[in-house]
C-alpha cells in the first residue's frame, strides 16, 4: 500500500516506522527536518521536507497515487486544510485524520471519507470504559 | 553487564544476515554449471564448483543457525551493523569463490584473490589466460562481474530473503531510494539490471558476436566490470557495430539506476538536468576534441578512426569499465594523464560503476561557483542551492558538501599511497598512477605493468585499492571501528 503521513511528530514518526516495516510504501511530509530525526534507522520510505498546506509538496509527495493519507500534525486548522485539499483537489481515497481538540470532530461529520482519531476523546473512552467494567471501588 | 548482552546479541543478528548472504554466494557459486548443458565436455570440472559452493553454503548456514538460535526477535539495522555485515559477507564470498581458480587452473592464492576481487568489485584486472581458460572459468568470471555490479546485500534485500532493513542497503554504497521501500527499491534495480544484460546479449548477437561470448560481454559490460573472453577484450572484433553496442550498454551501466528510473518513466527533461548527466556530457564534448587533437592525430591519421578510437577508450575510462580497443601502452603522456583524470573521476552514484562519482564531482565545481557568486551578492541576500538528483531537486546544505570533500580528499589521499608503493617497486610515475588509478577506480584497463609475474607486494597493493574502491572507504572504516570498540568492550566486561 502507498500511504502518505503529513507530521512526522511523535505521532507521524512512530507510525512511518512501523508501517513501513510491515512492507508498505511510505512518503512522510514534515515542515521541521529536525523531526526527520525521529523515524526509526530502518524506515525507507522518502523523507519530503515542506509545508503540506502547499499544493506544489503535496504533489512532490505524490500524493495523487496514495491508497491512504495519514494527517498528523498537532495542529486542527492545518489538519483540516490538508485533508480537505487531499478530498477535494488530489481524491485520495481514504483520508484518516487525527484531532486535537474533541470539539473540532464536528466539523468532519458529514463528510464523506474521513476517518476521525481524536486522541483525547480515545483517552475519555478508554477511561470510562474501563470505569464501568470495574465498577465503581 | 546489561549492555554487554545487548552487544552481543546484535553480534548474532549480524551472523544470522551475513550467513544468508554468503548461502547466495555459495548458490551463485553453483550457478556456472548450468552452462554444462551446452558444453558437456567440461564436465569433469563440475565437482571443483560443488566443493567451493557446497563448501559456501555450509559456512553460510552454520553462521545462520548459529545467529538465528539466539535471536530474540526482528530488530532494525543501523548503518555500522550494515557496514560488518556487507564487509563479511564480501570478505566471505572472495574467499570461496577464488576455490575454482586455484583447483582449476592451479594458480597461487594470491592470485587467485586478485582475480575474483577483480572480478566482484567490478574492476576487470585479469590474470588469467583467457585463450586456455575452460569456458566455466570464462563464465564464472563474468557472473561474479554481474552479481558484484549489483552488490551482494542489494540481491539479498531485493529476493524474498528474510532480508530487510536500510542500513545494510546503505552499507553497499547504495544510498538513492527509487521507491519509497527498500525491499521494492531493490527489486526494481534487479529489474531494470537484468532487462538491460538480457537486451545486451540480444544486441551483441545481432552484431556479430558468437552467442557465448555475448552473454560474457553483457554482463560484464552493464556491471561495467571488462573481464573479456578475448585477450585483446572488444578490439579482437574490430567491428564498429560491437563497439557501438559496447559503448550504450557502458553509457547505461554507468548511469544511477534512480535516474534510469526517471528516464523509464519518460520524464526526458529532468533526466537531461540531472548533475550527473550534465557533467557527462561536458566531460565528453570537451575531452573527446582535446584527446583528438592535441595528441592522438598523430598516431591515428585518420580522422574517423581517431574518433572511434578516442570516444571508446574515454568512456570506457569514465564508465569504469575497462573493455578496450587499442593498446594504451603506446599513448602519448598526455593522452594517458587525461585518461588518469577521467579514471579518478569514474560513473554515477548509485551505479555500477566506481571512480570518486561524478556527482561527487560535479557538486564540488557548483559549490566553487555558488562561493565565487556568494561573494558578490549583496550583504543580506539569502539563497538556496540545489541540484537534481535522481527525479528531485535536491537543496545542498553545506554538511553534505563538506562530506563529499572528505571522502574526495580520502580517496586522492589513498591513491598517493597507492602510486607511492606502486613508485617504491622502480615502476614509472605514469605507469604508477595508470595502473593504481584503474584499480582503486575499479575501472580496469591496464598500461601492461601488470603480470602474472608482477611482484606479489604489487598484486595485493592492487587487490585492497579494487577492495577500498567498491565499498567506499568510510564503511570499512565504520565497521573496523565498531568491531574494535565493541570487542574492547565485550573483552573488559
Amino acid at each position: 500500500m502507498f500511504i502518505v503521513i503529513v507530521g512526522c511528530g511523535r505521532t507521524g514518526s512512530l507510525l512511518a516506522g512501523k508501517l513501513s516495516r510491515s512492507g508498505n510504501e511510505v512518503v512522510v511530509i514534515e515542515q521541521n527536518p529536525d523531526s526527520f530525526a525521529l523515524l526509526p534507522v530502518d524506515f525507507s520510505g522518502f523523507e519530503i521536507e515542506g509545508d503540506a498546506a502547499e499544493s506544489d509538496v503535496l504533489i512532490e509527495g505524490k500524493i495523487e497515487s496514495a491508497d491512504l493519507l495519514i494527517v498528523s500534525t498537532g495542529n486542527d486548522q492545518i489538519n483540516y486544510l490538508v485533508s480537505q485539499m487531499a478530498r477535494v483537489n488530489f481524491d485520495v481515497p481514504r483520508i484518516m485524520v487525527r484531532t486535537i481538540d474533541p470539539s473540532v470532530e464536528k466539523m468532519y461529520e458529514k463528510e464523506e471519507r474521513f476517518e476521525i482519531f481524536s486522541q483525547i476523546s480515545l483517552l475519555a473512552e478508554n477511561m470510562i470504559n474501563k470505569i464501568e467494567r470495574e465498577g465503581m471501588r | 553487564m546489561k549492555y554487554k548482552n545487548l552487544l552481543i546479541s546484535r553480534y548474532f543478528l549480524i551472523s544470522k544476515y551475513t550467513g544468508i548472504i554468503i548461502i547466495f554466494a555459495g548458490a551463485a557459486i553453483l550457478s556456472p554449471l548450468l552452462f554444462l548443458l551446452a558444453f558437456p565436455e567440461e564436465s569433469s570440472l563440475a565437482p571443483h564448483f560443488l566443493l567451493a559452493g557446497g563448501l559456501s553454503i555450509l559456512a553460510g548456514l552454520v553462521l545462520f543457525t548459529y545467529g538465528s538460535r539466539h535471536q530474540e526477535e526482528d530488530v532494525e539495522l543501523s548503518l555500522n551493523e550494515g557496514s560488518i555485515i556487507v564487509i563479511f559477507s564480501w570478505l566471505g564470498a572472495i574467499f570461496f569463490s577464488a576455490v575454482p581458480f586455484i583447483t582449476i587452473l592451479d594458480m597461487s592464492w594470491s592470485h587467485s584473490i586478485f582475480e575474483v576481487v577483480s572480478g566482484w568489485t567490478t574492476t576487470g584486472l585479469s590474470l588469467v589466460d583467457v585463450t586456455t581458460a575452460p569456458k566455466l572459468i570464462l563464465i564464472w568470471r563474468s557472473i561474479m562481474q554481474f552479481f558484484g555490479g549489483a552488490g551482494l546485500a542489494v540481491i539479498a534485500l531485493s529476493s524474498l530473503l528474510p532480508v530487510h532493513g536500510m542500513g545494510l542497503y546503505m552499507a553497499e554504497a547504495r544510498s538513492d531510494k527509487l521507491l519509497p521501500h527498500v525491499k521494492r527499491s531493490t527489486m526494481l534495480i534487479m529489474k531494470i539490471y537484468t532487462f538491460y544484460t538480457a537486451a545486451g546479449i540480444i544486441l551483441y548477437y545481432f552484431a556479430g558476436m558468437p552467442l557465448f561470448d555475448s552473454i560474457n560481454h553483457s554482463m560484464a559490460a552493464i556491471s561495467t566490470g571488462g573481464f573479456s573472453t578475448q585477450p585483446d577484450s572488444i578490439g579482437h572484433y574490430n567491428s564498429l557495430s560491437i563497439e557501438v553496442v559496447t559503448i550504450v550498454l557502458m553509457l547505461l551501466g554507468t548511469i544511477n539506476f534512480a535516474t534510469h528510473y526517471t528516464l523509464l518513466k519518460g520524464k526526458v527533461k529532468t533526466f537531461f538536468k540531472n548533475a550527473e548527466i550534465r557533467l557527462m556530457i561536458t566531460l565528453f564534448i570537451f575531452l573527446t576534441p582535446i584527446l583528438m587533437f592535441f595528441s592522438l592525430n598523430s598516431l591515428y591519421p585518420m580522422l574517423s578512426e581517431n574518433f572511434r578510437i578516442t570516444f571508446f577508450q574515454i568512456i570506457t575510462a569514465l564508465s569504469t569499465t575497462g573493455f578496450s580497443t587499442i593498446s594504451f601502452a603506446g599513448w602519448p603522456i598526455f593522452a594517458n594523464f587525461i585518461i588518469i583524470l577521467i579514471m579518478l573521476v569514474g560513473g554515477g552514484t548509485g551505479s555500477t560503476a566506481g571512480g570518486i562519482k561524478q556527482y561527487r564531482i560535479y557538486l564540488i565545481f557548483k559549490s566553487i561557483y555558488w562561493e565565487i557568486k556568494e561573494q558578490f551578492l549583496p550583504r543580506r541576500s539569502v539563497s538556496s542551492n540545489y541540484l537534481w538528483r535522481g527525479e528531485n531537486k535536491f537543496y545542498v546544505k553545506d554538511q553534505h558538501v563538506k562530506d563529499v570533500a572528505n571522502y574526495i580528499l580520502l580517496y586522492l589521499f589513498t591513491f598517493f599511497a597507492g602510486v607511492a608503493v606502486h613508485t617504491a617497486y622502480g615502476y614509472s610515475l605514469l605507469d604508477s598512477m595508470f595502473e593504481f588509478g584503474s584499480a582503486l577506480g575499479t575501472v580496469g584497463i591496464s598500461i601492461g605493468l601488470l603480470s602474472p609475474e608482477a611482484p606479489l607486494g604489487i598484486i595485493w597493493t592492487q587487490t585492497i585499492g579494487m577492495f577500498l574502491g567498491r565499498l567506499e572507504f568510510f564503511i570499512i572504516l565504520y565497521a573496523g571501528i565498531k568491531l574494535f570498540k565493541d570487542g574492547v568492550y565485550i573483552s573488559k566486561h
